[in-house]
């Protein structure tokens, strides 16, 4: 009996062990957020995370990841639980090989591709295939939005930007609750709107997504941020408590600031922290060429060119 | 018959392609296909002793002399570059990216073996690592069994050149990262290995170029005590170009027109697992198989005769869908041998015999055996042996003691009564 217990026993330790499979990175970058306002660690290829807290990937990257034998992707900086993208790519048990078998059977049988039937079924087919190269034929996405107000955002006055794009009417800016209900909508000529944060009936650590479109069917990517008003003030209390920073010259200070706002996820912060920098020093080399990488990796490689000491 | 049939068919081998185009779609094709193909688990087993490094197309030797010094310092056990320095270029770079590939031992570069002798079973030369290199590093050959651009299924382990021995790139690796294994690939003796595919490049860690220089990461805990295997593999999923891409039994469409499916290196991602896992594939000898051809076409003509036999209006019918029947539950056992055990049957002969014994039963009964004297006499059946008589036990008979009579005729009455 006592054999039996301890077999039952061990036998549902090694379920529970099963059951705490961990997430592994194949390729790419994630940045995991264990819990709920912690700070992001950076996992590498071949690293393990375990399946709670948050995730997003840096900028516009993408990473594949696999869990328990399954395998899928992660794109953008969209900050996601990772319980919903496990939930959303492990979506169905996979069959036996006896159940794989009869189902290879069973659609040589329907997938009879005849002539008629392609005629038939042609737009079904139609929806699967397309010519051209990507990015030459449709681009989804024709307005590229300015990165440097996504992550988190001050409650203050925020400038939102976008590029240029040739057509006509104004540009509707639209700012989106990640429900899908809509926040605030603005038309404009210009590809820039400022607008008060402060104002606007947005909740604080609550996700957001903006947008812009033109006429019909052109459009930007959404890119989401969230309202922080005193993250930029944390981030400058813990580094000032650092004895590096401390006896660093005012522009070092200035730039090792920059850096960890960005590290955080405050570009906009970020940003003026550089300009305030460049408005004490602008001939600094040191100091234009990292507000250059900065704006290079904000996707504003016109800007930072402008930027690169010559 | 049936198999004076069938060789009497291998013999005049009469090339109809230009006749039928679905034939020459599919000469490239082989049953286990479909198992790698639509049968297989999609389930991703995840390899832990094998990373993947993306040099990018073409790598500059600066780029791989650093990523080297790197991933040395990481604590790879081996290090394989699926990358031909088939010339030198400039002294000073090559110098450097000598001295670091010199810094261990278990590096090895990619060469290729060439120009085959008029024997057929020596090469005459190594192509595709400039001596300034092989001349200090081990080499291994990346050529593949490629017949016409054909699907990649084997792999020589090693060949002789007028040189020497040469092992291939994957045999070599294995043989630094694990000897064992490597006496194990040997001792089978096989000229030629099927490669068996566990799957695609999601079965292996893969890194960037940028990952490797990123101080950031903590290369040790990645590649300590792995075989890195350095080569093209773009990582960008919508960015995949065909370079170094062929084509492999785990392909989605297993005939017909289709794009090659997997990157050079990851093939040999694949040959170094099946070494190192010994999961080889298995094929049956030909006397083995011979025999099993027998048993089956055995039991299938005799099948077949006595439905014939007993049956004879619906005999068409009926053998036509035992027909259909036997060739799924054959094609069946075959797949599921090769997903399990990785055994691999040829049941080509099996589905001729199949397909001709039915014309052969009528044959041979219409036309053969009521012409030969000898062979009609043959019974349909072997005759049973003849039955013993029951032995039957009768109650022994007590004369009763009765006054005698003179008339014989109530005496049979008599004895009628006892045995009633």
């Amino acid at each position: 009996m006592r054999t039996i217990t301890l077999a039952i026993c061990c036998l549902f330790f090694q379920f529970d062990m099963v059951s705490q499979a961990q997430i592994t990175v194949l390729s790419g970058q994630i940045l995991y957020y264990p819990q709920a306002g912690s700070n992001p660690v950076l996992k590498n290829p071949g690293t393990q995370f375990e399946l709670k807290g948050r995730l997003r990937c840096k900028g516009s990257e993408s990473a594949k990841m696999v869990y328990n034998g399954h395998y899928f992707w992660v794109k953008g900086s969209k900050m996601r639980n990772v319980q919903d993208v496990i939930n959303a790519a492990v979506k169905s048990n996979e069959m036996s090989f006896s159940g794989r078998f009869f189902n290879f059977l069973t659609e040589s049988v329907k997938e009879g591709d005849s002539p008629e039937n392609v005629k038939k079924h042609h737009r079904k087919y139609m929806n699967k295939s397309s010519g051209g190269i990507k990015g030459h034929v449709v681009k989804e996405y024709a307005i590229t939005p300015l990165l440097l107000t996504s992550g988190k955002l001050p409650s203050a006055n925020v400038t939102f930007k976008w590029r240029n794009i040739a057509g006509e009417g104004p540009y509707t800016f639209n700012l989106l609750a990640a429900n899908g209900k809509q926040v605030a909508q603005v038309f404009v000529r210009d590809t820039l709107v400022t607008m008060d944060i402060d104002q606007l009936s947005m909740d604080i650590f609550a996700e957001y997504e903006w947008m812009v479109t033109r006429g019909e069917g052109i459009k930007s990517a959404s890119v989401s941020i969230e309202v922080c008003p005193d993250k930029a003030k944390e981030v400058q209390t813990e580094i000032s408590k650092e004895e590096t920073y401390q006896k660093a010259d005012p522009i070092v200070q200035q730039l090792m600031l920059a850096y960890s706002l960005e590290e955080e996820r405050c570009f906009y912060a970020a940003n003026n922290t550089y300009l305030h920098a460049l408005a004490l020093d602008p001939d600094n080399v040191l100091l234009r060429k990292m507000y250059a990488t900065f704006l290079a990796r904000m996707d504003m490689l016109p800007e930072a060119t402008a930027y690169i000491p010559r | 018959m049936v198999f004076i049939l069938i060789w009497f068919l291998d013999a005049i081998r009469i090339n109809l392609h230009f006749l039928n185009p679905f034939n020459e779609t599919i000469r490239d094709y082989e049953i286990t296909d479909i198992v790698y193909s639509r049968l297989r688990s999609k389930k991703v087993n995840l390899d832990n002793r094998i990373v993947l490094v993306n040099s990018g197309s073409p790598p500059s030797r600066d780029t791989l002399r650093m990523m080297v010094d790197r991933i040395v310092d990481a604590g790879a056990k081996v290090i394989s570059l699926d990358i031909t320095f088939e010339e030198q270029k400039d002294f000073h770079t090559d110098s450097l990216l000598r001295e670091s590939l010199l810094q261990m031992e278990n590096i090895v570069l990619a060469n290729k073996v060439a120009d085959l002798e008029e024997d057929g079973r020596t090469f005459r030369s190594q192509v595709g690592c400039d001596t300034f290199f092989s001349n200090y590093i081990n080499t291994g050959y990346i050529n593949f069994v490629d017949q016409d651009s054909s699907t990649i299924r084997y792999i020589s382990p090693r060949e002789m050149t007028v040189e020497e021995e040469c092992l291939s790139f994957a045999a070599r690796t294995v043989l630094m990262y694990d000897p064992i294994a490597a006496e194990r690939l040997f001792n089978r003796k096989n000229a030629v290995e099927e490669i068996f595919y566990t799957g695609d490049e999601n079965q292996f860690v893969q890194l960037k170029t940028k990952d490797i220089f990123d101080s950031n990461q903590d290369l040790r805990s990645i590649l300590n005590g792995k075989i890195v295997l350095i080569g093209f593999i773009p990582i960008d999923q919508n960015n995949r170009p065909i370079e170094d891409k062929h084509y492999t039994p785990i392909n989605i469409r297993y005939t017909g027109h289709n794009t090659p499916d997997m990157y050079g290196i990851v093939i040999h991602a694949n040959i170094i697992r099946m070494m190192l896992d010994n999961t080889y594939v298995h094929e049956l000898s030909f006397w083995i198989n011979l025999l099993l051809t027998l048993v089956f076409c055995y039991f299938n003509i005799h099948l077949f005769y006595q439905i014939f036999r007993r049956v004879s209006i619906p005999f068409q019918f009926i053998t036509r869908f035992l027909q259909l029947g036997e060739i799924i539950l054959l094609f069946f056992i075959v797949a599921l041998l090769f997903h399990y055990y990785r055994i691999k049957m040829d049941v080509a002969y099996w589905i001729t015999a199949l397909l001709l014994t039915f014309d052969a039963v009528k044959f041979y009964d219409n036309g053969v055996r009521k012409r030969i004297t000898i062979l009609s006499r043959i019974p349909y059946e072997i005759p049973a042996p003849p039955k013993r008589p029951k032995k039957v036990e009768r109650p022994i008979e007590v004369p009763k003691e009765e006054p005698p009579v003179a008339d014989t005729e109530p005496a049979k009455q008599g004895s009628s009564k006892v045995k009633a």
